[in-house]
């Protein structure tokens, strides 16, 4: 079966049908997206209501700003962009705590599906312990990364502009992560996966 | 981090597979390690490794993001009569010394133009997913309320005036309604619903199908919205003629029976006659575009892509027996007929041999059966076997 393919180019395509004001791409824009922009807010902050608030806020500003969008930015990072800093902005007049910084006191709140899973087979334990122990180490920025890199289509310079941070760093940082997952733990992971796959079968 | 590892790490799309797959993604890399076998196993090997790294995402129900989506157009429709009602002021002044009462009348019809088609866009706009199977076929009421019809086969009938009928038992009144007030019939995968509408038009929907439509038919043509699979059987009424809105076209008949095939994830929409005529018109056909017209036993496929409809002859019927129960299939694509096997029990069938996938079958498939004998007929009408990973997910081999 022929599917589209939804990369880049597809959603420039999108965007574009949306600045000519098509509603249906309005529509594809938020199925699309909707998921992992909440996915990516209730990792900020836990407030659920807050989010679906700020969702609904930059929807409604991209729909309202449409025609003064001049500026062709990829709209994945606009949307993700203005959820941050909706929600930054959202965190600091419900606690008016101007005098702190939102950022600092917001944790990145991303958990592994390994860090919650109960072994059930000895090897599988060992394996799942093994994993754990190295994710443990990852700061909540480190984790925020991740995220943004695996579950978003942004590149480096736009998850740097989201994290602040330089996007060789983001880069550098993303590879580092997964080489030392790997060095600590990836020569046994091929072992691993076999008995993995094996007692699978046995059930 | 080794060349090979980079590559990949650096294509969106391999960690969409991961992470965020589709129908569309996992065709891809099927086809790409199809087309490099020799990197099939570090390809898989990394991926694995990746795997590892999910992580557990609080998700919104269905229903709070068709809530939201709700409460977003609700904002923005108000924005923009607001503009409208701007505009119209400022116009009216102008020409103040032309006919007041022609401006008037002018400035009425806009207002009930503009309000049934910003309707049409809020369902439009409405994510287009279809519920967790978890969920029995959901009614929206025109007035909000979410009823749960929680068998898998569901009846809702709106033939008597001033009440919906469920399941042919349990009664819903239906409050004096506003004008161009919609209802909404969702049902998942894994379900089959009919509903009998305020015409008495039948309208059988497949799984994984969502069907908006008025409680009664007050406007010039009787419209429904479908997202995913219906069967018509449409009440004669020469007068009001029966428009099946889609996504990318309208289906116009006066009184006949047929199918629409419709899915967000197909590339084609398909609509299949079986008596009487239909017009398809896609939308944004320009002024001078002709109207598609298909003939009992002929099927109008349009494809997405190259907005091109093809006109090919079948068997009508055989499109339509899902209504009953059956799937029948001929000389069609393996792949295809375990598509539908899997929307309506609501499984998942991986293929370990992509070869058979393109095979092609016929046959019967009696769709009262229970997955697991379905399952064995079809891998015995295939000359395949299949592997049950779970209760419901399937291993064809």
């Amino acid at each position: 079966m022929k599917n589209v393919i939804k990369d880049r180019d597809h959603w420039l395509e999108v965007t574009s049908r949306f600045r000519a004001g098509d509603p249906a791409a309005f529509g594809e824009i938020y199925s699309e997206f909707i998921d992992s922009l909440y996915a990516y807010g209730i990792k900020i902050t836990r407030d659920r209501e807050l989010v679906k608030d700020c969702i609904q806020d930059i929807f409604v500003s991209i729909q309202r700003l449409n025609p003064q969008l001049h500026h062709p930015e990829y709209i994945e990072f606009y949307l993700f962009r203005s959820l941050k800093n909706a929600i930054f902005h959202k965190l600091k007049e419900n606690k008016m705590t101007d005098s702190l910084r939102v950022e600092e006191m917001t944790i990145f709140d991303l958990r592994f599906g390994i860090e919650q899973e109960t072994a059930e087979f000895e090897s599988e334990h060992l394996r799942v312990e093994k994993l754990k122990s190295i994710l443990q180490t990852l700061d909540p920025q480190k984790r925020e990364l991740l995220f943004l890199k695996f579950s978003t289509g942004l590149n480096y310079i736009e998850i740097g502009h989201l994290l602040n941070m330089n996007p060789d760093t983001v880069k550098k940082q993303v590879y580092r992560t997964l080489d030392h997952l790997r060095g600590k733990y990836g020569s046994q992971l091929m072992e691993l996966m076999m008995i993995w796959v094996r007692s699978e079968r046995r059930v | 981090m080794n060349p090979f590892d980079q590559r990949f790490i650096e294509n969106p799309l391999f960690l969409n597979w991961i992470f965020k797959t589709g129908p569309a993604v996992e065709s891809h890399w099927e086809q790409y390690l199809l087309e490099h076998p020799e990197e099939k196993k570090q390809l898989l090997e990394l991926k694995d490794r990746l795997s590892e790294l999910k992580f557990s995402n609080d998700q919104l129900q269905v229903s709070e993001k068709d809530k939201l989506a709700q409460r977003i157009s609700r904002v923005i429709d108000l924005d923009a009569k607001q503009v409208k009602r701007r505009q119209l002021v400022t116009s009216f002044m102008k020409y103040a010394a032309v006919a007041v009462i022609f401006a008037a009348i002018g400035g009425l019809l806009v207002y009930l133009n503009m309000g049934k088609e910003n309707l049409y866009q809020e369902f439009a706009r409405q994510t287009i997913m279809v519920p967790v199977s978890s969920q029995g076929p959901l009614l929206i009421t025109s007035n909000g309320n979410n009823v749960n019809l929680k068998k898998s086969s569901s009846t809702v009938d709106y033939s008597k005036e001033g009440s919906v009928v469920l399941n042919s038992d349990s009664v819903l009144q239906t409050p004096v309604e506003e004008l161009n007030t919609m209802n909404q019939l969702v049902i998942p995968y894994g379900n089959q619903s009919r509903v009998v509408l305020s015409d008495n038009t039948v309208v059988w929907l497949n799984a994984g199908s969502r069907l908006v439509y008025p409680t009664k038919f007050k406007d010039k043509t009787r419209e429904v919205m479908l997202f995913g699979e219906a069967f018509f059987e449409v009440a004669k009424n020469p007068k009001q003629p029966f428009v099946v809105k889609t996504s990318n076209l309208d289906v116009r008949v006066l009184g006949t029976r047929f199918n629409v095939s419709a899915y967000a994830e197909d590339p084609v929409i398909q609509t299949v006659l079986n008596e009487g005529s239909v017009a398809i018109r896609r939308n944004g056909a320009s002024f001078f575009e002709d109207d598609v017209v298909i003939k009992p036993n002929q099927m109008a496929s349009f494809d997405k892509a190259s907005n091109n409809t093809k006109i090919v002859n079948v068997s009508a019927d055989a499109y339509s027996l899902w209504t009953k129960g059956l799937i029948s299939f001929e000389d069609d694509y393996f792949s295809h007929v375990v598509k539908q096997v899997e929307r309506f029990y609501n499984i998942t069938v991986t293929f370990s041999d992509q070869q058979a996938k393109v095979m092609r079958i016929s046959g019967k498939l009696d769709l009262k059966r229970n997955k697991k004998e379905v399952m064995e007929y079809l891998a015995k009408v295939s000359l395949t076997s299949f592997e049950q990973i779970n209760e419901n997910q399937y291993l064809i081999k």
